[in-house]
């Protein structure tokens, strides 16, 4: 933790806030710019899912592999082998909750018992 | 459970942005504003770190940028150039649009009429988002009371449900990109930091949109 010190008259820390707020704001902003331009059946509107989609479970991948905070202090073959087994419940069964619960009790299990 | 697992997430960075010597009214309002967990917990880390603001400021951005692609699908999803909304309403309705939103707006599209869709995301917007509010100011105050091991699976249960409903896309070009990207972001992590989601997101969906649309032209070709 560092001291918090003021910047232009405004504490630091409220500038990392309102910094992450314009970070996001922009992107949301340009996307709703863009989204009237965009055909919706056209390839462009394709690619552009399909690298929403492939960044999604980057972020959620890199949430899962390299954790901060509490979920650090757990084994990361747990995290994995949990996951592991839930996704394989959804692509066979294609059962939401059902796969939830897999993917969740296992990794409460092998936290537990292992 | 999208409200109850994102509740949980939040939890997760209250306890994070406290530690990171943040107060209540810091931390909720970066919720707030942001709405966007993975660029708030990098915002959080990095402060407490000693990064600059300005290093603070690309992190958020790099973490971010698929905020426009969700907004472009979701759009597309909602039919929203359709509606004929004014800009602020889109402005506003496309701030609760953020991972949890967007893929259960994916995962309904398939039993939820067209034109219905949005009003599905109004509602489901706005109580998500009292969820993630309620999540951070539990998160801040009653992290001590909630034991580390009943904590850590609750945590774990965010990334593992969005997981689920992104693999469970519609379209076998979403199918493979989350395949692709998911596989490449955490080995180009250690390479390349932050840069990593990007570079993993353009490779996933670049590939897998050609990929899909080669085999289906092929397809065609076939056919003929």
């Amino acid at each position: 933790m560092k001291p918090d010190t003021a910047l232009f008259g405004i504490s630091e820390m409220w500038a990392a806030v309102i910094l992450a707020f314009v970070a996001t704001f922009m992107w949301r902003f340009l996307g709703v710019m863009l989204a009237n331009r965009i055909k919706t059946d056209s390839f462009l509107m394709i690619w552009i899912n399909a690298l929403a989609y492939a960044m999604v479970a980057g972020v959620l991948m890199l949430i899962l592999v390299y954790p901060s905070g509490i979920l650090a202090t757990t084994p990361l073959d747990y995290r994995l082998g949990a996951l592991g087994l839930g996704l394989l419940c959804m692509v066979t069964l294609k059962i939401l909750w059902l796969s939830i619960l897999v993917g969740m009790g296992s990794f409460a299990l092998a936290m537990y018992l292992l | 459970m999208p409200g109850f697992a994102l509740c949980s997430t939040l939890i997760g960075f209250g306890a994070i942005a406290r530690e990171a010597g943040f107060d209540i009214w810091m931390t909720t309002t970066t919720t707030l504003l942001v709405f966007g967990m993975p660029g708030q917990v990098a915002m959080a880390s990095l402060y407490a770190s000693g990064a600059s603001l300005l290093l603070i400021f690309i992190a958020v951005c790099l973490a971010n940028l698929r905020m426009m692609l969700m907004v472009i699908s979701g759009s597309d999803l909602l039919n929203l150039p359709q509606h004929k909304l004014p800009l602020w309403k889109r402005v506003l309705l496309m701030q609760g649009m953020a991972i949890t939103g967007w893929a259960q707006l994916g995962f309904k599209q398939e039993t939820i009429a067209p034109n219905d869709l949005l009003h599905y995301y109004k509602g489901f917007a706005a109580t998500i988002y009292v969820f993630a509010i309620s999540g951070t100011i539990i998160g801040f105050h009653l992290d001590n009371l909630i034991p580390e091991h009943v904590l850590r699976i609750v945590i774990f249960v965010t990334p593992l449900y969005l997981l689920l409903l992104i693999i469970n896309a519609k379209q076998t070009t979403n199918k493979l990109a989350v395949v692709i990207g998911g596989t490449l972001c955490p080995l180009l992590y250690p390479l390349a930091g932050d840069w990593a989601i990007l570079y993993a997101g353009f490779v996933g969906g670049t590939l897998s949109a050609f990929i899909i649309r080669f085999a289906s032209l092929r397809a065609d070709k076939e056919r003929s």
